[in-house]
């Protein structure tokens, strides 16, 4: 199961994820990927405080909005990626890729 | 009833008796016209099946007159060939073991030839004594009931064939699947000298085409290349880049074997090639070995780790421990691949082992096996051989059982032990 | 494989009497033999089985390719007899039984120093200068009979029928148990039986043979049981007054008479 609802703030849009990102779930979350309007210099969070589970085609899906954000000249960050797949992020090498916010920051937007 | 005829009273005697004889008309005048014209056919024979008796119902839908039949042909002279022998085979004997026989679809033929699908019921009379007498039969007409189920039987024979053709479509699947598969490995891992040498592989379906590969090839002049790694994604899509990336690395590395320059050719490969909505990466782990002597000394190793999980090194002192290439990011996201380069040394008695996150991602009742149980694993199986450490790995994997539900591939590399440390391997 | 459960073997009778051996036709199982069986009891040890695939037989021991030929018939017939060391034996074999019977008896002499052949055809279907009362296209009725009678089968009771011919807590449940057959098992004997030409074997039986005949019988007509009676060497061949295929059902007593009689005269 996943959810995701889209706020809008000064700097870009924020995408909160609820749920899991796996093999049977990452079609919709890249359809919702695709439905997100970025401005260039804007950048896109994806806000995973609700992420309970995340396996290969989700770090897929991560790398998805990566380039739909650099198609339109902005960029993506995670925040509040919680501990596993934080691990999972170093092992393959993408916590160098992606700016990962802590968690108070998307908690600071949303107020 | 009119409303001029006064309503009979309620509860009188008499009036049943005259209600009964008001409805007789609307009834059977008698058991003679009810047994003639009853609105399914009649009939009666000898215990040898020669026809004692049939009613007008039959004869009218069979179109004989009753002196055609009444002694002079049997029962199973009304029915085709085939029902003859079914019959025989079927219904007599039934007949005779139970005395009764039920709803029995059979086709009589009429005088003219035509068939009609019917369903009889026969039922022996027997005497005060329990001798046989006679057959009761009955015989209802069953045209439609004959055409749905016969329409039943075409539509049960058609989804039988559709399901032997798609076990068919589903076998050859399998093996299509099979041989690209096998293109995706080493036939057989070479001989290295002073190696030993044990692979595994497991796919999670024998309908999908895993993404996991492993090599391992001579680069001449006593060097050898290996390598392990993980494609994104599953399926023809995934299995492609598999293919592309296995001969990727084998080229690379015949050019310029150094392990960062072989990585980043692969990455350049990949990234100009899946990129936009659809990227396509892979893990790797790429490996130099150089013989360190000229017997038996063992292997200097250059590892180089392209976002994989780390190699673990089980020591010939009993010990074990993860070899990490920190830094390495996935191969094929980044247009400069960022690679990590370590060395080690392999001495005899110790085994380098590769794997993909299938293995430590399986499900457990505890969760996800993780990189910590696995250490455990394996520490207590140290020191110990390419062949019986990958053995041991494939239990655990069997282990697993549903809850191994990725492609896994293995990949040991041991340096013998010195025969001399172990006193009781000595012949004599 | 413990072959007295396979084929639902029961032996009852004289321990110390000739053992004979009851091989049931196509359509039903060894129940067909209930009414002569108990008089051949008082004289002979008498054999009972089914087929594989028929009555109480074992279903998972059933094999399409295997039951496809008369061989496999006689294969199972030939399983019976080594399972209780059986010689010697006088075998009783009715309608398609009686030929599977002759290929037994000619795989493995010694076995059978007997054989009655009981409403025999050696070919259903005519042949040049050969009647034997069918063509190909009445078998073909008789597989839609199949189709059409169940007979009470659903793959839900095969584990119940299975072994359990006379539970009697089954009652209802058994009606027509006697000649329910899976239909595809159904079929494969079908063929079997009414399209294989077993002709050329009937030259080559080699123990004194009784040929019983019904007056009447649609499936093996009188000049089939002359032809069978003909074709092997020194055979007897006799005519009961009775209708219908089954005479071991329809004339009990003069079956048993004919074997018995048959049997007697070969002791002087």
């Amino acid at each position: 199961m996943l959810k995701t609802t889209t706020r809008h703030t000064p700097d870009g849009p924020v995408l909160d994820v609820h749920g899991d990102l796996d093999f049977h779930t990452v079609p919709d979350f890249r359809k919702t990927l695709e439905g997100v309007s970025l401005l260039r210099g804007q950048r896109l969070v994806l806000n995973l405080a609700g992420l309970r589970f995340c396996d290969s085609s989700g770090i897929t899906a991560f790398l998805v909005a990566r380039n739909l954000a650099a198609t339109a000249g902005a960029e993506v960050a995670l925040t509040a990626v919680p501990e596993p797949t934080f691990r999972v992020l170093r092992l393959v090498g993408l916590d160098q890729v992606f700016p990962i916010e802590p968690a108070e920051r998307a908690g600071a937007d949303s107020a | 009833m009119s409303p001029r005829e006064p309503a009979p009273p309620p509860q009188d005697a008499g009036s049943l008796a005259e209600q009964a004889a008001a409805v007789a008309p609307l009834l059977e005048d008698s058991a003679e016209d009810l047994y003639e014209n009853a609105p399914c056919g009649y009939l009666s024979t000898l215990m040898n099946g020669t026809l004692a008796k049939v009613n007008g119902t039959l004869l009218s839908w069979l179109g004989y007159r009753r002196e055609e039949l009444v002694g002079r042909r049997r029962f199973a002279d009304l029915l085709t060939i085939g029902g003859k022998l079914y019959h025989e085979t079927h219904f007599a004997p039934l007949l005779q073991m139970q005395g009764e026989v039920h709803g029995i679809a059979m086709e009589l033929k009429a005088a003219d030839g035509a068939r009609l699908p019917v369903l009889v019921t026969s039922v022996v009379k027997t005497d005060a004594a329990g001798e046989p007498l006679l057959i009761r039969t009955t015989v209802t007409d069953a045209r439609d009931r004959r055409a749905y189920e016969q329409e039943l039987l075409r539509a049960r024979r058609a989804a039988e064939e559709a399901h032997r053709e798609a076990e068919r479509s589903r076998e050859h699947l399998h093996e299509v699947v099979a041989v690209l598969q096998r293109s995706l490995l080493p036939p057989s891992l070479p001989l290295v000298p002073g190696l030993e040498t044990a692979a595994h592989y497991h796919t999670a379906s024998p309908d999908h085409l895993g993404g996991d590969f492993y090599d391992l090839f001579s680069l001449g002049g006593g060097r050898w290349a290996f390598c392990l790694g993980d494609v994104c994604g599953k399926g023809p899509e995934a299995a492609a880049v598999t293919s592309l990336a296995r001969h990727t690395l084998r080229a690379a590395a015949m050019n310029d074997p150094d392990p960062e320059a072989v990585l980043h050719t692969l990455n350049s490969v990949l990234y100009e090639r899946y990129t936009g909505d659809d990227p396509r990466y892979c893990t790797v782990v790429l490996g130099l070995l150089e013989a360190a002597g000229l017997r038996d000394t063992g292997f200097d190793i250059t590892l180089a780790g392209g976002g994989h999980p780390p190699a673990l090194l089980l020591r010939d002192d009993g010990t074990a421990r993860y070899v990490p290439t920190p830094g390495g990011v996935l191969i094929g996201i980044l247009p400069r691949s960022s690679v990590t380069v370590v060395r080690t040394r392999l001495e005899p008695g110790d085994t380098l082992v590769l794997y993909t996150d299938g293995l430590t991602e399986a499900r457990t009742p505890a969760g996800r096996y993780g990189d910590e149980q696995l250490l455990a694993h394996v520490s207590a199986l140290a020191p110990s051989g390419a062949e019986p450490t990958v053995k041991a790995l494939t239990d655990l994997l069997e282990s697993f059982g549903n809850g191994l539900d990725d492609d896994t591939a293995i990949l040991a590399l041991g340096v013998p032990a010195r025969a001399h440390e172990n006193p009781t391997s000595s012949p004599c | 494989m413990d072959i007295r459960r396979r084929n639902n073997v029961s032996v009852i009778g004289r321990e110390d009497g000739p053992a004979l051996v009851l091989a049931h036709g196509f359509g039903c199982d060894q129940n067909l033999w209930r009414l002569v069986a108990p008089a051949l009891a008082e004289e002979f040890r008498v054999v009972l089985f089914d087929y594989v695939g028929a009555g109480g037989s074992d279903l998972s021991a059933w094999d399409p390719e295997r039951y496809s030929t008369l061989d496999g018939y006689a294969e199972d017939v030939l399983d019976v007899c080594r399972e209780l060391g059986l010689r010697d034996a006088v075998f009783v074999g009715h309608s398609v039984s009686a030929m599977a019977g002759v290929v037994a008896s000619a795989r493995e002499p010694g076995r059978f120093g007997r054989l009655v052949l009981l409403t025999p055809s050696p070919r259903y279907i005519d042949d040049d200068g050969y009647r034997g009362g069918f063509s190909k296209e009445d078998i073909d009725e008789l597989l839609e009979s199949l189709d059409a009678n169940y007979l009470g089968w659903s793959g839900v009771m095969a584990p119940v029928i299975m072994g359990a011919p006379d539970r009697p807590e089954l009652g209802e449940e058994l009606t027509n148990a006697f000649c329910r057959t899976d239909p595809d098992i159904a079929r494969v004997f079908a063929r079997t039986t009414f399209l294989s030409d077993s002709r050329d074997d009937l030259a080559g039986v080699a123990v004194p043979t009784l040929v019983v005949e019904c007056a009447e019988d649609v499936i093996a007509p009188r000049e089939v049981g002359a032809y069978v009676h003909a074709a092997i060497p020194g055979s007897r061949l006799v005519t009961l007054d009775a209708t219908g295929h089954c005479p071991q059902l329809s004339a009990p007593e003069a079956t048993v008479e004919a074997i018995r009689s048959f049997l007697r005269d070969g002791e002087r």
